[in-house]
């Protein structure tokens, strides 16, 4: 009687391992799933680098902060106003609300009129895409500072068609002809790169003519209204982290 | 008592040691026949405590279910139905069953060993 107990014992234990296998089988297959690493060494060396790189700018950005704040902490009061001032006229010079000059060139855009006797033809107008498609093209090519006749283009400057005209900063532009005076750190690479560029083309089609002129001093005017923040919020700070 | 859950842990630190996997299309299989397989190891807990508890049941019952489990999730796979999930749901719902029954089996037994006690 006892040994036939026994007996069933085993098996049931026997079942047991069985099941305790499978699951640990389970569990071992859909871990390796995620773990699946199929970088080959080169990518695998780019992300290192690209990861060292951050890690470097943060340094970077440690140790500015740090000076900055240590200057706060040595200076007077008075001192310390002045350089609050300081940082203020250089974060407006940085967002765009000063006049700023320097090496740059002027894109002039001039309407074409096309002979033509059948058809009355119509005056060339702007369009919003074709200003996007431009602005991103100089952007590209290393602009630091664009205005578009005298407005000024912030980080928070919209070019949208209203009415049938172009809007920029929500005022509407002028007709044409109109300039676009550019900043540029490299103002000769700027305008190489744009006497070569398709953006001619596209503006032709519009009966848009573009007239590039590098010039040793171009004024870009300043943001015409204060720079609303309201629904603006810090991106990169994590919970936790302010 | 203790023996087959000794056995269960043992099952689980071998399979992890042994690192053995199996490959990703055949996860579903595996998946649905360790369902069965509770659903039958909770089944015969519950049986043992009824006082009901056969041997032969128990031992057939395990390995008609997983392969009937297999089965039914290969059929599935064929025909384009996902007959997976009538097994998932049926052991489910029976595990479930077995779970309360052996928690109110359980708990009758904890209280008639208090009266017991309580008596003497």
């Amino acid at each position: 009687m006892k040994n036939k107990k026994w007996n069933e014992i085993w098996v049931v234990s026997a079942v047991c391992l069985l099941v305790g296998l499978m699951i640990s089988i389970l569990y071992n297959s859909n871990q390796q799933e995620q773990a699946a690493d199929n970088r080959d060494l080169w990518e695998i060396r780019m992300s290192l680098i690209e990861e060292q790189q951050k890690q470097q700018q943060l340094y970077k950005e440690i140790e500015e902060n740090e000076r900055l704040l240590l200057q706060y902490v040595e200076q007077s009061e008075q001192e310390q106003i002045n350089s609050l001032k300081e940082s203020i006229e250089l974060l407006e010079i940085k967002a765009g609300l000063t006049e700023k000059k320097g090496p740059g060139i002027i894109i002039t855009l001039e309407p074409v009129f096309v002979d033509n006797e059948e058809e009355s033809v119509s005056y060339p107008e702007l369009n919003a895409e074709l200003l996007q498609y431009l602005i991103n093209d100089l952007n590209n090519y290393g602009a630091t500072d664009i205005a578009i006749g005298e407005q000024r283009l912030t980080n928070f400057s919209p070019i949208r068609n209203v009415n049938g005209r172009v809007y920029v900063n929500n005022d509407p532009l002028p007709d044409l002809p109109l300039s676009i005076n550019v900043l540029a750190l490299d103002h000769e690479k700027l305008h190489n790169h744009l006497m070569l560029s398709e953006i001619n083309t596209y503006f032709a089609l519009e009966r848009v003519s573009l007239t590039i002129d590098i010039q040793n001093e171009v004024t870009v005017a300043p943001y015409p209204h204060s720079i609303q923040m309201d629904g603006v919020d810090l991106a990169d700070i994590k919970d936790g982290e302010q | 008592m203790w023996f087959p859950i000794l056995f269960l842990i043992v099952g689980v630190i071998l399979g992890l040691l042994t690192n053995i996997t199996i490959p990703d299309q055949y996860s579903n299989y595996l998946s649905i026949a360790v369902l069965a397989a509770l659903d039958t190891l909770f089944g015969g807990l519950r049986a043992q405590l009824e006082n009901t508890y056969s041997h032969r049941i128990f031992l057939s019952g395990f390995f008609f279910n997983v392969s009937l489990a297999a089965f039914l999730a290969f059929l599935g796979v064929q025909l384009g139905i996902d007959l997976y999930l009538a097994a998932i749901f049926a052991f489910g719902v029976r595990l479930f069953q077995n779970l309360a029954i052996i928690r109110r089996l359980l708990l009758d037994k904890y209280a008639n060993r208090r009266k017991k006690s309580t008596t003497f």
